[in-house]
Parts: structure tokens; sequence; C-alpha cells
């Protein structure tokens, strides 16, 4: 079997699994799971507190807010997961680059994302999109660009230690080039630590993603996504707690599932000292 | 020995290490022009303690490093000077046998998959039963084709790396410390399968170990290096040496026999740093026969051509 699905039989590995797959299934099925619509105002419906029309409530507007939500969902995964898919591709081509080449490609590439590593990802995001303009595109490349230093990193380490092993001499001695080098051995082997590392930082990127549209800068309304959610709910603390209290906890135990999953991979893949090899 | 079918002709290799924006390289030679040449179905052997070159010598008689200096044939043709396509036609002719099994094969692949990969590499197709033919001519069974290395024993893993250097069908295969990994037992499994293979195949072996009971076992010939440079060659395993540190090498050997055990004479001094070798002979510092020539002027590797040997004092 393989490791993902093993890691669903370990107990914390099963619970955070099963949300997660609830989450996706919820993010991927929204318009057939809800009878509202996530747009439609209804003003004389507004700051309804849980009943058994509205799960969770109604908003400012009078919108059901677990429509609200499962649509944020849709709006919080695909914006973080493309994210991260973008930047893990680009920096396994960077890391991967640099670490093979060696010469002066290593030194720029490793000087660059270097310099990048040294500020907080909220920072590179937050300026990013200010160069950008706001939007859900423009959030994407932000967040893709400040998790790229990861990555690289990450990817270069491993082709490093890989490359000094003796079935790379022995795959040369046999005649091999570097194509097959690359994509036959060092990058099947770099790329179980990778994913894995890839996947921690989507729970990241969904708090990021949730902090850019909390300041506004992330999906416009009237499209909802979590971080917009708890930043209306803010003003509605005391009037309607629930406006902001349900995307917040979306967003925790989301985050939280990611990690607990992640760290039952970890330790299915027996690949935790390799993750730590990063510098 | 038969006509030669490797030709060394004075290889040397120089390594620089360290050396910054400020700083100095230090340069070192891994190996020193090195001339030898391995006559078609000889085991030549390679002994030295470690540090010597002799792995890197292996490696640049298969051009897996450039060479500073020199040139390698193999049956006439300058693999020194080939371009990267026709180098990589040249390597189904030629293998190696790596030290390390538990590095040398990629733990993602299964034995079927190593096996394959140097057909692949030369753009062969795979006959079904060829994996299984591989695996039998090392003395495993078919049923381990699908296993993967961390499923096996260090034996079995070296036995892998043997058919994979025989996958193309090489007549020249440099073993490189093949048994330094391996219990006792299991090296002389190790050595009576290279022995049988080249009975079978007429196979040319360049044999690199430390343990020179090993190599006076199984070699024809055997080269001793110090340093980066040959010092001495013997032209046959029972021929007494000259040079004293093969002397001192061949002391360091136990008989099994301990009633026959002698006084070991123990090597004094250290081991110069390659970074910063002495004048002279680079033995001097350890010699017990070292006069002040050997400490100004290098000896040169002469005398007689079966047997010569680089020293001023030979035994």
């Amino acid at each position: 079997m393989i490791a993902p699905l093993r890691a669903l039989r370990r107990p914390q590995g099963a619970v955070a699994g099963l949300w997660l797959i609830l989450v996706i299934c919820a993010a991927l099925f929204a318009p057939l799971l809800t009878p509202y619509a996530y747009d439609i105002q209804n003003l004389p419906n507004a700051y309804q507190p849980a009943s058994a029309q509205h799960w969770l409530g109604t908003d400012e507007f009078g919108r059901d807010l677990l429509t609200r939500l499962i649509y944020g969902a849709r709006t919080s995964l695909s914006v973080s997961a493309t994210a991260i898919s973008i930047s893990v591709f680009c920096g396994m081509v960077l890391g991967a680059s640099a670490a093979w080449f060696g010469g002066w490609l290593d030194r720029i590439v490793t000087m660059t994302v270097d310099l990048t590593w040294s500020f907080p990802e909220i920072l590179i995001a937050l300026i990013l999109v200010a160069i950008i303009g706001p939007g859900t595109t423009g959030v994407m490349i932000a967040i893709s660009v400040a998790y790229l230093a990861q990555f690289t990193r990450l990817t270069r380490a491993q082709i490093m230690t890989l490359k000094g092993e003796t079935f790379i001499e022995a795959a040369r001695s046999l005649g091999a080039g570097n194509a097959h080098l690359l994509f036959r051995h060092l990058l099947p082997n770099a790329l179980a630590p990778v994913l894995v590392s890839a996947m921690l930082a989507t729970g990241d990127a969904i708090i990021l993603e949730a902090t850019l549209g909390f300041f506004g800068l992330g999906a416009q309304p009237p499209v909802p996504s979590w971080g917009g959610m708890m930043s209306a709910g803010s003003a509605l603390v005391f009037k309607a707690p629930w406006v902001i209290i349900f995307p917040g906890l979306a967003v925790a135990i989301t985050v939280v599932a990611i990690n607990l999953y992640g760290d039952a991979l970890i330790a299915e893949l027996d690949i935790r000292s390799r993750l730590r090899r990063e510098a | 020995m038969t006509a030669p079918m490797v030709k060394i002709d004075a290889l040397s290799k120089r390594f620089q290490s360290g050396g910054g924006l400020f700083a100095k390289p230090r340069t070192m030679m891994a190996v020193r022009e090195v001339t030898l040449s391995i006559g078609k179905g000889e085991v030549l052997g390679v002994v030295g303690e470690s540090g010597c070159g002799k792995s890197t010598l292996a490696r640049l008689v298969l051009r897996l490093i450039e060479p500073t200096s020199g040139r390698v044939t193999i049956d006439g043709t300058d693999i020194t000077a080939l371009s990267a396509g026709a180098l990589r036609r040249i390597r189904r002719r030629m293998a190696m046998v790596f030290q390390d099994p538990y590095s040398s094969l990629d733990p993602r692949y299964s034995l079927a998959d190593v096996l394959a990969e140097p057909l692949r590499l030369q753009g062969e197709v795979i006959a079904p039963a060829r994996v299984d033919e591989m695996l039998a001519s090392v003395g495993l069974p078919a049923a381990l084709a699908a296993s993967h290395p961390h499923q096996l024993s260090g034996g079995q893993r070296q036995r892998v790396g043997i058919a994979r250097a025989l996958a193309l069908k090489p007549d020249f295969v440099v073993l490189d410390e093949p048994t330094a990994s391996l219990d006792v037992s299991i090296q002389a499994q190790i050595i009576a399968l290279l022995a049988d293979l080249r009975d079978r195949l007429g196979l040319t072996y360049l044999f690199i170990s430390h343990d020179l009971g090993l190599v006076r076992y199984f070699c024809d010939r055997i080269v001793v290096m110090y340093l980066g440079s040959v010092v001495e060659v013997l032209p046959d395993t029972r021929t007494a040496p000259r040079h004293p540190y093969t002397r001192a090498l061949m002391d360091s050997n136990f008989a099994p026999d301990p009633a026959r055990r002698r006084v070991i004479e123990m090597l004094t001094g250290e081991v110069p740093s390659p970074f910063a070798l002495p004048p002279g002979c680079a033995f001097a510092t350890r010699c017990p026969r070292a006069s002040d020539r050997c400490r100004r002027d290098t000896p040169a590797l002469g005398g007689d051509a079966a047997h010569p040997v680089a020293c001023f004092h030979p035994l």
C-alpha cells in the first residue's frame, strides 16, 4: 500500500485525513451541497443565529454562513494549493539545476534565494500583492513566490546529497547522461521530502491566504474567502460572533489537520531526518 | 603477459581544495605520472593504504573523472580523447564494481530495474528472460528480481553490482575494493564468483584493494602505490618485495598459523600531507633505509623492466 494511504491507518492521520477529505469534497461539490446562493442578499434575514434553516446562522447581508463557508473553502484551498504547486515546480527546477550544474548558476540561485529567505513570507506576499494588485491571481502569485525559497533550498540540498551517492557514479560508468541521472535517479529520490514539505506548506499558505483576504487583498466581494469572511465578521464580534468564529475555526481546524496528516505521512515515509537537511 | 589491452600512460590527477575570494587553493597530486599496462585476461592488483590514490586511479582509467594529464587507451582507442557520444558507446566494453554495495544501488529501483538500466542506456531491447539470466550468472535466484536493495544482504547487493557491471558483456572490469565492506566469509564467496566469471567470460580485471593478502591470492601482477605514485610492480605474487614500503605492507599481514608469526617491524614516522609533500622520496619520512639522497632526490620507477621499483636503496 502506498504511504499516503498507510498514513490514514495511524489514529491522528485518520482523524486529520477524514477532515481534509470532508473539506476537499465540500469545496469540489459546493453547488450540490448548498441550498442557498452565496451572493444573494436577504437583508430582513440578517444576523440570524444558528437555526434549522441556517445551521451556522446568517451574516450582515442575511446570506447563509455555511454556504459561504463551503464556497470559501473553494477559494482558500484552490488558491493555496495552486500557489504551492507552482512554487514546488519552480523550486524543483531551480534547486535541481543549481545543485546539478553548480558554478555561477548555483551561486546566483543560492544568493537570490537566501536573500528572499531572510524576509518573512507575509512581507514578501504583501509587497507582491501591492505591486500586482488585489484579487485571487495576485494572491496566488504572491504566495507562490513567498514559498519559492523553501522548495528551492530543499530540492538543492536533496540533490547535493544524492549527487555523491555511488549509484549516480555507477549509472555514469554505464553511459548515463545528465537527463537520465536527473530524471531517473536524482529527482525521483528527492521527490518524497519535497512533496511532504509542500503539503505542510499548503497549511501555512491557507493562513497566508486568509491573512491577505482579511486585509481585503484576496478574492473580491461577493466571492467568499475564509479571510474575507473573518474580516467582515470582525466588525460584528459582539453583535453576531458566529460570523467571525466559524471561518476562523475552519482555517484553524484545516491547518491543524494538514499538519497532523503531514506528521503521519513523514512517520510513514521515514524521512524526518531528510526534511531537516535543508541548509 | 599477453598483448596489453589497457595502457595507462603518464596519467596524473591534481585536485584543488579550498580557495575562495582571498585564500589560495591548495593542490594535491592524487595520482602522479602513473604508467601501467594490463594484458588481456590478466588480473592486475593495485594496493596501497587509504588515500594513496588507488580509487582515483580506478575512476581515471574509466574516465569517470577527467585526468589532469596523461592518456588511457583500450585496444588502441584513446578514451581520454573521446567525445561524449563515443565515450558513451565505448562504456559497454568497460565496467566498474564499486566498494559500497549499500549506496551503489538506487534504493527506488527493483533488481530488475537495476539490471535493465545498462541495457536501456545503451539502447538495447530487454528480453524478459534476460534479467533472470543475469541473476543466475551471479548465483542469485530469479525470485529476487522484484525485490528492492534494502531487502538484500550486503553480499547479495554486491552480486547485483557485479551482474550490473557485466550486463553489457564488457571485457575490462575495474573492481574498486569490491569486498572491503563485506564480512570475511562473504568476501571469499565474492572473490570466488569474480574468479569464476573471469574464467568463463575471459575478463580482464583491474583489482583495487588495500588487502595485500587478498591481492596476492587473486592477482597475477601487483602494483604498489604510495601517495599517488607507483613504487613497485611485482611481476607475480611470490616475488620477494624490493621496496621497503612493499616489505612493510607484507609484514603487516598476519600468517594464519600463530607459531609462524614473526616479530613485526612497525613503520614509524608520519605519512606526509599530500598537500605538502617533502622533496625527495615521499616514503623517506617512514623508511628505515632512508638516506640524505632519499630526502633530496625523487627516485624514478626503474631497474628491472619486469620488476620495476622506485627506490635508491632497494632490498
